[in-house]
């Protein structure tokens, strides 16, 4: 059948916080097909964020091992890590995120300008209308909503065509309606490029857009649910 | 003087010698990127993956070298694909031979049956139930046709903008007769006056589905209710029904093609109502959000671009 695009297996994470250890996960065996909506969900603190941002290659695993796209990321070191984030994830927290001194354009190409590659405008273009922040791209972060800049923060995410997409509450700071119309766009937009979303989120109205519920309890996946 | 003219000479002889180093050097790397990208072509071309661990530099051929990679991606993902559509075609192809047949042989029997049976009472009810036979018939044969239409990708999405009502109003026209087989009320609010940039012909068809599918689950006497408003990005299309609701686990795969509740594996149905009505909201980058709980009915959210 699909291929998957990540495969975790007895991931485990331990943070030491003054001689005390935190089990953030706790053997987690996780797949997720390609072209597959999934949403994590779970109480706070149950080890969504650090699954998620293990996924995307920002932080490393205590052990087990965990391969997206066909690498694997527990043997990597941090500058392919960075190659890595750079090309294949595109990240949006809830905070945007956007840098306030540059404007939505700028902020939209800048991973690319870090990779050094060339700006695609067409797809810059069509990505802003589909999103419709097309007549907002010279205004600064701060003259826009908060569904704007999430949707600049969407564009900016897309812009370097990745295979993933990994969301952190993407709306937790959006009031019902504008959180319903960011993931309906995101799902929309992660259709037609062919791309894999993961969606972290508290919000059940929300996880129900996809395909597939995951829940997390104590950094392990609950069953039979 | 002559030192001077002798370390003149030895430092244009060290800067030609270096021009030949870097031009060397260049001329190395050249052919080590023009070797390396031959042989990856050669890999695509005989039908081989690309091993992406292989290369993770941070320099032109890493980049050039991650594209390959990407197209390597999309031919397996698109030779993948139309295995699958073949799967499912034929799958569906002996689901609905299969269903035809049982329909032609019921009425086989009941042809059989009026033509030695006297008592008009009887008669009469033979012809009910051959009807009804007909009836299944036509239903099978127009799902072949609109599952045919998806497959060879016959559905062109015209937009053209006009009011949200007239659309409605051809879709609920489609499923009144059905509801009222049930007593089932449809409730619409939506004003006359908003426009909206859609195909009406296909919406139509997917509000139908949707509604013919909210009749099909709602019992007796039931409502079902549609309303239409517009937000700051799409405008929302809510239909919603008092039936049976659909369990958080199956909200994601109704909308697969050839699903069907368990419970009803053996009624009417091939099961591509709401693939199809999913298929043709997302071709105009619209979404469906369904939002249920078992046993206080569905909420289906057609959301559509404004």
């Amino acid at each position: 059948m699909e291929k998957t695009i990540v495969k975790t297996k007895s991931l485990s994470k331990h943070y030491h916080v003054h001689a005390h250890t935190v089990i953030a996960l706790d053997g987690v065996d996780f797949e997720v097909k390609e072209r597959e909506f999934v949403s994590i969900i779970g109480k706070s603190g149950c080890g969504k964020s650090t699954l998620l941002h293990m996924i995307g290659g920002l932080d490393f695993p205590t052990s087990g091992t965990i391969i997206v796209d066909g690498m694997d990321l527990s043997k990597m070191k941090e500058e392919q890590l960075a190659i890595f984030r750079r090309r294949k994830a595109g990240f949006i927290f809830q905070q945007y995120n956007l840098i306030p001194d540059l404007n939505i354009y700028d902020n939209i190409t800048f991973p690319l300008e870090l990779d050094g590659a060339a700006v695609d405008k067409e797809l810059i273009q069509e990505l802003v209308k589909e999103l419709h922040i097309a007549d907002k791209l010279e205004m600064f972060p701060s003259m826009l909503s908060g569904g704007e800049q999430q949707r600049a923060a969407i564009a900016r995410a897309l812009a370097i065509k990745p295979a993933i997409i990994l969301a952190d509450e993407p709306t937790g700071n959006l009031d019902t309606s504008a959180s319903h119309e960011v993931i309906g766009l995101l799902k929309v937009m992660a259709e037609k490029y062919q791309q894999t979303l993961i969606v972290i989120t508290h919000d059940l109205d929300i996880a129900q857009m996809a395909d597939r519920i995951v829940r997390l309890q104590d950094g392990k996946i609950e069953k039979g649910k | 003087m002559e030192i001077v003219g002798i370390l003149i000479i030895l430092l244009l002889m060290g800067i030609i010698f270096c021009l030949l180093w870097k031009n060397h050097c260049l001329k190395r790397d050249i052919y080590d990127f023009t070797r390396k990208l031959e042989i990856s072509l050669k890999e695509l071309l005989n039908g081989r993956k690309l091993d992406k661990a292989a290369c993770q530099q941070d320099d032109l051929w890493g980049r050039i070298y991650d594209r390959l990679c990407r197209i390597s991606d999309i031919y397996t993902h698109r030779n993948q694909e139309l295995y699958e559509e073949k799967e499912n075609l034929k799958e569906l192809v002996s689901d609905t031979s299969h269903q035809t047949k049982t329909c032609l042989a019921n009425m086989k029997l009941y042809q059989e049956l009026l033509s030695e049976e006297t008592d008009p009472s009887e008669r009469a009810e033979y012809v009910t139930r051959m009807g009804k036979q007909v009836d299944k018939l036509d239903f099978l044969l127009q799902s072949m046709v609109t599952m045919s239409r998806l497959e060879t990708g016959i559905i062109k999405i015209k937009k053209s903008e006009c009011p949200i009502s007239e659309t409605l109003a051809l879709a609920i026209g489609a499923v009144v007769p059905k509801a009222d087989r049930k007593n089932i009320r449809i409730h619409a609010a939506c004003e006359e006056t908003l426009r909206l940039e859609h195909d009406e012909k296909w919406t139509a068809e997917a509000i139908f589905n949707v509604l013919d599918n909210a009749v099909k689950y709602t019992s007796e006497n039931g409502n079902i209710y549609i309303s239409v408003n517009q937000e700051e990005i799409f405008t929302k299309i809510s239909i919603t029904d008092t039936g049976k609701g659909i369990p958080l686990e199956r909200q994601g795969t109704i909308f697969n093609r050839f699903y069907r509740e368990p419970e009803i594996h053996n009624t009417e149905g091939v099961g591509i109502g709401l693939y199809l009505a999913r298929k043709i909201i997302s071709m105009q980058n619209g979404y469906i959000r369904v939002e249920s709980e078992t046993g206080k009915g569905s909420t289906f959210h057609l959301c559509l671009p404004n």
